[in-house]
């Protein structure tokens, strides 16, 4: 970074680092579940960012930089103090998300409209329930993929773990939050379970 | 490609980080099967149900407010902020721990130690190593080399497993930023943070005494001789 005097250095700081300001927050709040927590830990992310900002290399990505501080400030100032969440059984989350999707496909050759059927009137609150149950590196990749698009090598670096730990977290943790949405349209009865409903045409 | 392969590779068909070969044998199962078809329009409709309902939050109003004044009115960080960038602070930093390692009794031991705990503290031999260019099979010699300032150092044990190093004490920070610090055989003890890798260094050992001075740098050991399988 440019060796300017240090309010040269605050000025480029905020303008690299200070758009990501949402991304960080949310991140924090999936981390923390509390909004005032996560405020805490986004600032004290900022000012870390900014002691060590000479090991920015400009250009490349900084929100998987932002992140990586962010990620060690919250193992740093609040996950040792935290309760760890009910654990998800990932085992038996793969098999019956497996076992749903058959099921449907079993039942009906082609689950009707799915787009509209996953999304009609299943509440928001749904979602982030099954997200407050996933570990808190599930629920950071799984942010960093699907909210944030990170490919899975920046979610890797962001993380320091490795690329097939990035797939087999999202992966798992995808399957347990879509299940969520499977099993609250069948209980909605969006997806029958009566077998009259068949079409026929098992896969 | 059969169906049970295709299924196993539909998320990574999505995230499009498939090789290309294995997205064109996707691509020619689908051509051919009806059925995995509708199963990864329905897995599509899935994940664009699931990004919707993980809607994203906005920052609080006030938030940016107040991190642009702390930025500006904390002296202790803009002050620590020109330590780092005078560049002696962190050739002060590694000569105060090498002379504090040197006043050690331990440091003399050159025991090789396996990982292991007592009383709640983790101990064990570990190299020091660039993270990503170890997980992507480089050298320690390239290793040390590598001037990509994104990548942060980490200890490798003999297994083949990495700690990451949390930035907590400050002390042994250098050991996670420090270039020349990679190719160098610790025996450190610490404490790893609530079930993850990352390890709070408590003391670290050189085990290597002809390699303590910084005028040694970047000579280095090659990996045969490092303990690093």
């Amino acid at each position: 970074m440019s060796q300017g005097p240090p309010h040269d250095r605050t000025a480029e700081f905020e303008t690299v680092a200070l758009p990501q300001l949402d991304s960080l927050f949310n991140l924090a709040l999936s981390l923390t579940r509390n909004r005032k927590d996560a405020e805490d830990l986004v600032q004290e992310t900022y000012l870390r960012a900014f002691r060590f900002f000479d090991s920015y290399e400009p250009g490349t990505h900084i929100k998987a930089w932002l992140f990586r501080i962010l990620r060690n400030t919250f193992i740093n100032r609040y996950r040792a103090e935290r309760a760890r969440p009910e654990e998800v059984d990932f085992d038996k989350i793969e098999g019956s998300y497996e076992a749903l999707i058959e099921e449907q496909f079993r039942r009906n050759r082609r689950p009707p409209d799915p787009e509209r059927a996953l999304l009609a009137g299943v509440p928001d609150e749904q979602i982030q329930r099954a997200m407050a149950a996933l570990p808190e590196e599930y629920r950071a990749v799984v942010i960093m993929a699907l909210l944030e698009e990170l490919s899975y090598k920046e979610i890797a670096g962001a993380l320091s773990i490795p690329i097939g730990t990035v797939m087999s977290r999202l992966h798992r943790g995808r399957k347990h939050l879509q299940r969520e949405l499977l099993d609250y349209a069948r209980r909605r009865g969006i997806f029958s379970d009566d077998p009259d409903v068949s079409t026929g045409g098992a896969t | 490609m059969n169906c049970k392969a295709f299924h196993d590779r539909i998320f990574l068909l999505q995230a499009g980080e498939l090789p290309e070969a294995e997205r064109l044998d996707c691509q020619s199962h689908l051509d051919a099967c009806e059925a995995c078809l509708d199963r990864l329009r329905f897995e599509d409709a899935a994940l664009g149900a699931l990004k919707a309902k993980l809607a994203r939050a906005s920052a609080p109003p006030g938030l940016e407010t107040r991190i642009r004044a702390a930025l500006r009115t904390d002296p202790a960080r803009s002050g620590r902020v020109r330590w780092y960038r005078a560049g002696w602070f962190a050739a002060a930093a590694v000569a105060a721990v090498l002379v504090l390692l040197l006043l050690r009794p331990s440091f003399r031991s050159a025991e090789l130690l396996t990982p292991g705990t007592a009383g709640g503290a983790t101990s064990g031999t570990v190299t020091v190593v660039d993270l990503d260019c170890d997980r992507a099979g480089r050298s320690l010699e390239q290793q040390r080399r590598c001037t990509q300032r994104l990548h942060l150092n980490a200890l490798k044990l003999a297994d083949g497993t990495y700690w990451t190093i949390d930035t907590d004490p400050a002390e042994f920070r250098y050991l996670m930023l420090d270039p020349r610090e990679r190719g160098q055989t610790l025996r450190v003890v610490g404490r790893l943070l609530g079930g993850t890798n990352v390890i709070r260094l408590e003391s670290v050992d050189r085990l290597d005494a002809r390699r303590l001075s910084p005028a040694r740098y970047p000579r280095v050991l090659p990996a045969a001789a490092s303990g690093v399988p």
